[in-house]
């Protein structure tokens, strides 16, 4: 492909989250607006609410420290996915969907984030855009 | 006395290739139209791509953040027409009002719109040479060019992707036409119900002498391209219908349901939705319910088609709209005729470029629908003022025959088309009721032939002369 500087996408994006699960629990305001726009969406399934705090739901016990650490890097991943310009729009589709429709459309997209995205997680700024 | 015999419809091999449009399995999750902007892109720049190393062998492809000053490259993007006149429904929260003309004109050009260039990195303002007045927001095109100081791009040639590919006509032996119908208006004040039962009498055989008859018993099909009924505005403005009217709303369906069943008992007929019509708003339109045609459903002759219709006869392929996609062009570009929208729409491989933008459409997350992936062989827009067809060529030896199909209730006029082997030979049957009461011939003016020839008129007896009319 011709495309200029298709290979660095993460660049044209400054910030990176390195601790995905830190950023979501200073953020509390986040997680009680996105309650509250799934209420009133009745579209909306309560994943959301879920994917917002993996790390206080996973938190208890003494190995609770290296599955908080890989769900943070499965956050960040997917966190990149949803903000990776070449898939397309995020808000709208879940996961899965958008991968399904890159898949479909020739992008190629890595087989390891399909794992990640379970049925019906919508994007990173569902809710709150 | 010898006895007549009787004369059989001709068959043909049919299938209707709607599915793309059907709605029944999208679910609508709260989605934008980002998504159908980025399908488009993606599947136009893919062929793009394919396009342009053959016609610009040596320019590199960029992005439009990859843009460098004075460089000659190539851009592909989705156009965005800057319109001064098109309506926003800000206006009417603007402080000024006088700027703003109260009555809306029915083409929103203006000398001071601007193109401009959308890729998924940026946007970039258009100069040079590319005609603002033939674009419309939503077209994905090459433009070789390079940047200018001013931070806009200079356009210096326009690249569309081109009419799509074609599967070759078989040549077959007999002649078979189709009838298309548009903006029928039943319930409207301009429908008269003797010119709709001339047409049905003349397509089912039941009007004139063995010549006629041979016509008629040749036509394998009737598309009725759109706004068959028309719902008097009073009662879907929002007040509520005092109960002695309310059995009035649903009356032109009823006679249109009347009429239609004498049709459909005699050949098939495709109804497709219009704008009048009661179906939904945005495109593609889903096809008119079974219920309101109670008569004419009983038939398997009956099909009830989405609106943009898509289907195969004889391996002819078929492919047209019920004139929504054309009149929105029409507001928003400049053309000599409706048939050059239809042709740029071709080109452009896309049949409503201005979709999410101007003209409904339904929010996919997907796919488009209204992409032109196999080129048609014969592409028929509905409710046009006028008559108007043309043979169109492309590159690769596609002939597409172009056809705008007047309104039925302003104009009269029925479009049959032959469709065979050589798809530029078409006919206009105009039934008109003349003034003396005679009802034992119809008549029938045969207005054009175009045979392959040229545009030599003449009548069925291959008699060089303009018509033969027999008055009713």
């Amino acid at each position: 492909m011709t495309r200029g500087g298709g290979g660095d996408m993460k660049s044209f994006f400054r910030q990176q989250k390195a601790h995905a699960g830190a950023g979501a629990a200073t953020k509390p305001t986040g997680g009680v607006s996105k309650k509250a726009a799934a209420a009133a969406h009745h579209h909306q399934k309560a994943a959301p609410a879920v994917h917002v705090h993996p790390a206080p739901d996973h938190g208890a016990g003494a190995g609770a420290d290296s599955t908080r650490l890989q769900q943070e890097e499965r956050e960040r991943a997917a966190r990149e996915f949803d903000m990776d310009m070449r898939y397309g729009p995020c808000l709208g589709v879940t996961r899965a969907q958008r991968w399904r429709r890159a898949a479909a459309l020739g992008l190629a997209p890595p087989p390891a984030l399909l794992v990640l995205c379970t049925d019906d997680q919508p994007c990173l700024w569902e809710g709150r855009v | 006395m010898p006895v007549p015999k009787p004369m059989e419809r001709k068959q043909a091999a049919y299938s209707n290739l709607d599915e793309r449009y059907a709605i029944q399995g999208e679910k609508y999750q709260g989605q934008q139209y980002s998504h159908i902007y980025f399908t488009r892109l993606r599947h136009m720049r893919n062929l793009l791509h394919a396009l342009v190393p053959s016609l610009k062998p040596l320019l590199p492809v960029t992005t439009v953040l990859g843009l460098e000053e004075g460089k000659d490259c190539i851009l592909v993007g989705t156009l965005y027409k800057h319109m001064k006149l098109k309506p926003s429904i800000l206006d009417e929260y603007a402080k000024e009002r006088s700027a703003i003309p109260l009555v809306k004109p029915h083409n929103f050009m203006h000398p001071d719109d601007h193109l401009i260039l959308e890729d998924e990195s940026g946007r970039v303002t258009l100069a040079g040479a590319i005609p603002t007045a033939a674009f419309v927001t939503g077209v994905v095109v090459a433009l070789h060019g390079k940047e200018t100081s001013a931070g806009n791009f200079l356009v210096e040639d326009v690249l569309e992707a081109g009419l799509p590919p074609q599967t070759a006509l078989s040549s077959a032996a007999e002649d078979k036409y189709v009838v298309f119908v548009s903006g029928l208006s039943v319930g409207s004040d301009t429908f008269n119900p003797l010119q709709f039962q001339l047409l049905i009498d003349h397509v089912t055989g039941h009007l004139g002498d063995e010549n006629e008859q041979s016509i008629a018993s040749n036509i394998v099909r009737v598309v009725v391209a759109g706004n068959s009924v028309h719902i008097s505005p009073r009662f879907v403005n929002g007040q509520t219908v005092a109960s002695k009217d309310q059995s009035r709303i649903a009356e032109p369906i009823k006679e249109l349901d009347i009429m239609l069943t004498q049709l459909v008992a005699s050949l098939p007929v495709d109804m497709m939705p219009g704008c009048h019509d009661p179906a939904n708003f945005s495109l593609p339109q889903q096809p008119l319910h079974r219920c309101l045609f109670s008569g004419a459903s009983t038939y398997n002759t009956f099909s009830s088609c989405s609106n943009p219709h898509q289907f195969e006869l004889d391996s002819v392929q078929f492919l047209g709209t019920s004139g929504q996609n054309i009149d929105d062009l029409y507001k928003y570009s400049d053309a000599k005729d409706k048939l050059e929208f239809m042709e740029r729409t071709l080109r452009w491989r896309h049949l409503a470029p201005t979709a999410p933008n101007s003209l409904g459409c339904y929010p996919y997350t997907d796919k488009d629908p209204f992409l032109v992936e196999s080129c048609p062989h014969v592409y028929f827009v509905g409710n046009q003022d006028k008559y108007e067809t043309r043979l169109l060529e492309g590159p690769e030896k596609q002939k597409v025959r172009l056809i705008s199909i007047p309104r039925f209730s302003e104009s009269g006029a029925a479009v049959m088309q032959w469709s065979q082997a050589q798809p530029n030979l078409c006919l206009i049957a105009s039934l008109q009721p003349g003034p003396s009461s005679t009802i034992s011939n119809c008549q029938l003016e045969m207005l054009f032939d175009f045979g392959p020839a040229g545009h030599i008129p003449h009548n069925r007896n291959g008699k060089e002369e303009r018509t033969d009319e027999i008055r009713l």
